[in-house]
């Protein structure tokens, strides 16, 4: 299927071609689109408050990008970040302390995303269909330890902080997604751990034979995701100053589509958060394009899937087995 | 040679038939044709979701728009059906249609698109649900009683669903799996590029393993609707991830080339039966959600067993 465009593209240069440097081109391309049809999209409080719900997109993609250069995916973040949040704000109603509260939630968050691991590299079942299954258990847990009822709501003044809270104008929650990021490109491009992601991603049995026990990569890529999904959840609930069941609902497809459209091969072995960033700006930008046009929620649904798809067509493609 | 073609179902098999065994040996009465029709019933629906994923899974891909094909089904059936045999009959054809073309989408997405299965058929996850609410953004509709009947109903212990699933098998499911397409299906789930190498169109029956995917998810969705008498939009996320549960605990390799129905169906219905059987136990039905999930997974993890007893890690890494 070589059309014309497609042949245009590959006279371009090499780094041109990269998924990381066209979501760039991507993103200022619609931001321009967006600034030109209402002005205020440029204003500073917008791109602000882009940017601190942007935060909560970014960082669960900090903990998804590492699993999917694994080659793996993690979908069990709605339900794992949702229980978080709501342990955190019931035990903080219970009386313990913040910190506990907070430690506690970080902690079985982590945990989630071990288990996530085990599945999927102990028993070899397909992360898809493991994490899942996981998102299945964490609602059942969420549910039976909430009794199916609305959590009450009690929010220590920290987490509410860290959720709506600005520091010389910056929101609390870019500064936790900057920090976060600046922690997983270190930890991508600098160290040993960071290597060996793409090692799994690109070839398992060769990293395996190299003396790296890959079981170990998968299991610090989950538990990064896991940790990344309860510190969102705890931001959300500062966010929202509420946790309610399926507040994590939003959290399914979206990281996964920042990822991917940040450049990062869903098969695992390249890519990186670089892109990821642009990635998360992008899915934020339209996602507020689509809720200023008055559409049912069914309607925004579905041209959502639909820009997925069209950009993964734009540069998201394989080779063809011909190839 | 037969036997060991469908080898891989044994696990699924045996487990059903020792369920059963439970089940009867708790509750007798469910050896009463009512007992036995209600059981089939409730676990037609995946069975036949089921058959959706594992075409799809066969050529290697994976389709997690399933779910929502069957629930855009079950919303078309509901809202259009009316009462009239002829506008029943106008609107199983519709329905059909609707799901196949769902499925042709995602086909000419995933073949001719060149991008990942996972990632093409979570968006139209989202698509197809979308649309099922824009068809009926509350639960509901209206489902003539003769048209329940004729899916759900039973003739002493037969009970139509199984009549139906069969048909649907023999009808659809053989011809397809014996044909020339379903040949290339399994080959390309074994060897895309062998595939491509001994002249097999890897795209065109890519896209049409996708389609008939749709097919089989529409009839998940019309058993649905003649189950539930109603439409709802949102009742599909269940037979996502359960469709690839029965498919993996039936013996189907993700991954493609290896699978047959025999397992992935008996696997449906174990996986359904189970849930019954818990809440016969007397467990409340509040743990519900937290049970299913526990199932699902510990039944991948012991499916997949064999795994921690290997001498050679690698033999595992490299399949």
């Amino acid at each position: 299927m070589s059309t014309p465009i497609a042949s245009k593209v590959s006279a371009l240069p090499a780094w041109m071609r990269q998924g990381v440097t066209i979501s760039y081109v991507l993103l200022l391309v619609l931001f321009a689109l967006a600034a030109l049809i209402n002005p205020h999209y440029a204003s500073w409080a917008n791109i602000r408050n882009l940017l601190q719900i942007g935060a909560f997109i970014g960082i669960i993609a900090v903990g998804q990008t590492l699993v999917i250069i694994t080659g793996q995916i993690d979908l069990s973040i709605p339900w794992n970040l949702t229980f978080t949040a709501i342990l955190m704000s019931t035990l903080f109603a219970q009386g313990y302390s913040t910190g506990v509260a907070v430690a506690a939630a970080l902690l079985v968050g982590t945990l989630v995303g071990m288990f996530n691991s085990i599945g999927t590299a102990v028993f070899r079942i397909h992360s898809l269909v493991w994490t899942l299954g996981m998102n299945a258990l964490m609602e059942g847990v969420t549910l039976v330890y909430t009794h199916a009822q609305p959590p009450k709501s009690n929010i220590p003044a920290v987490v509410r902080t860290l959720g709506a809270g600005d520091i010389g104008g910056i929101p609390v929650p870019l500064l936790v997604w900057a920090v976060l990021a600046a922690a997983v490109l270190v930890l991508l491009h600098k160290s040993r751990f960071g290597r060996y992601l793409y090692a799994v991603g690109n070839n398992e049995s060769a990293l395996f034979l190299s003396g790296v026990d890959s079981r170990k990569i998968y299991l610090g890529a989950f538990a990064v995701s896991g940790f990344c999904a309860a510190v969102a959840g705890i931001l959300l609930t500062g966010y929202s100053s509420q946790t309610y069941l399926g507040m994590g609902n939003d959290y399914l497809l979206v990281p996964v589509a920042a990822v991917i459209i940040g450049g990062t091969n869903i098969m695992g072995g390249s890519g990186g958060y670089v892109g990821s960033i642009s990635g998360t700006l992008i899915v934020v930008l339209l996602q507020s394009v689509l809720s200023t046009v008055q559409i049912h929620q069914a309607g925004k649904n579905i041209i959502f899937g639909v820009i997925i798809i069209l950009l993964l067509l734009l540069y998201g493609r394989e080779k063809r087995a011909a190839d | 040679m037969i036997l060991e073609r469908y080898k891989s179902s044994l696990t699924a098999i045996v487990g059903l038939v020792l369920l059963v065994g439970y089940y009867v040996y708790r509750q007798p009465l469910i050896l009463s044709p009512f007992g036995v029709t209600t059981s089939v019933n409730q676990g037609t629906t995946l069975a036949l979701a089921t058959l959706a994923q594992l075409v799809v899974v066969l050529t290697g891909g994976v389709d997690l728009s399933v779910g929502a094909i069957v629930a855009l089904t079950n919303a078309v059936a509901a809202t259009y059906m009316g009462t009239h045999p002829g506008s029943v009959t106008v609107v199983l054809i519709l329905t059909l249609g609707v799901g196949t073309l769902a499925g042709l989408v995602n086909g000419v997405v995933v073949a001719y698109g060149r991008i990942q299965p996972i990632i093409v058929t979570l968006a139209t996850l989202y698509i197809y649900t979308g649309c099922g609410l824009l068809v009926r953004p509350q639960p509901g509709g209206t489902v003539p009683d003769f048209y329940a009947n004729a899916l759900t109903g039973s003739w002493s212990y037969l009970p139509y669903a199984l009549v139906f699933l069969v048909v649907v098998l023999l009808v659809a499911w053989l011809p397809l799996m014996r044909s020339r397409l379903g040949r290339a299906i399994h080959a390309i789930g074994d060897n895309a590029e062998g595939a491509h190498v001994s002249g097999i169109n890897v795209q065109r029956s890519e896209m049409w393993a996708y389609t008939a995917a749709g097919f089989f998810a529409a009839c998940a969705g019309l058993f649905l609707t003649a189950q539930t008498t109603s439409g709802d939009a949102t009742v599909g996320t269940a037979y996502t991830l359960n469709s690839v549960a029965s498919v993996v605990f039936g013996g189907a390799v993700l991954g493609g080339g290896r699978g047959v129905a025999l397992g992935p169906v008996f696997a449906a219905y174990f996986l359904s039966l189970l849930i019954s059987v818990l809440f016969a136990s007397g467990i409340s039905p509040f743990y519900q959600n937290l049970l299913e999930g526990a199932i699902l997974v510990v039944v991948l993890a012991v499916a997949n067993l064999w795994r921690l007893r290997t001498r050679n890690w690698l033999h595992v890494l490299t399949g």
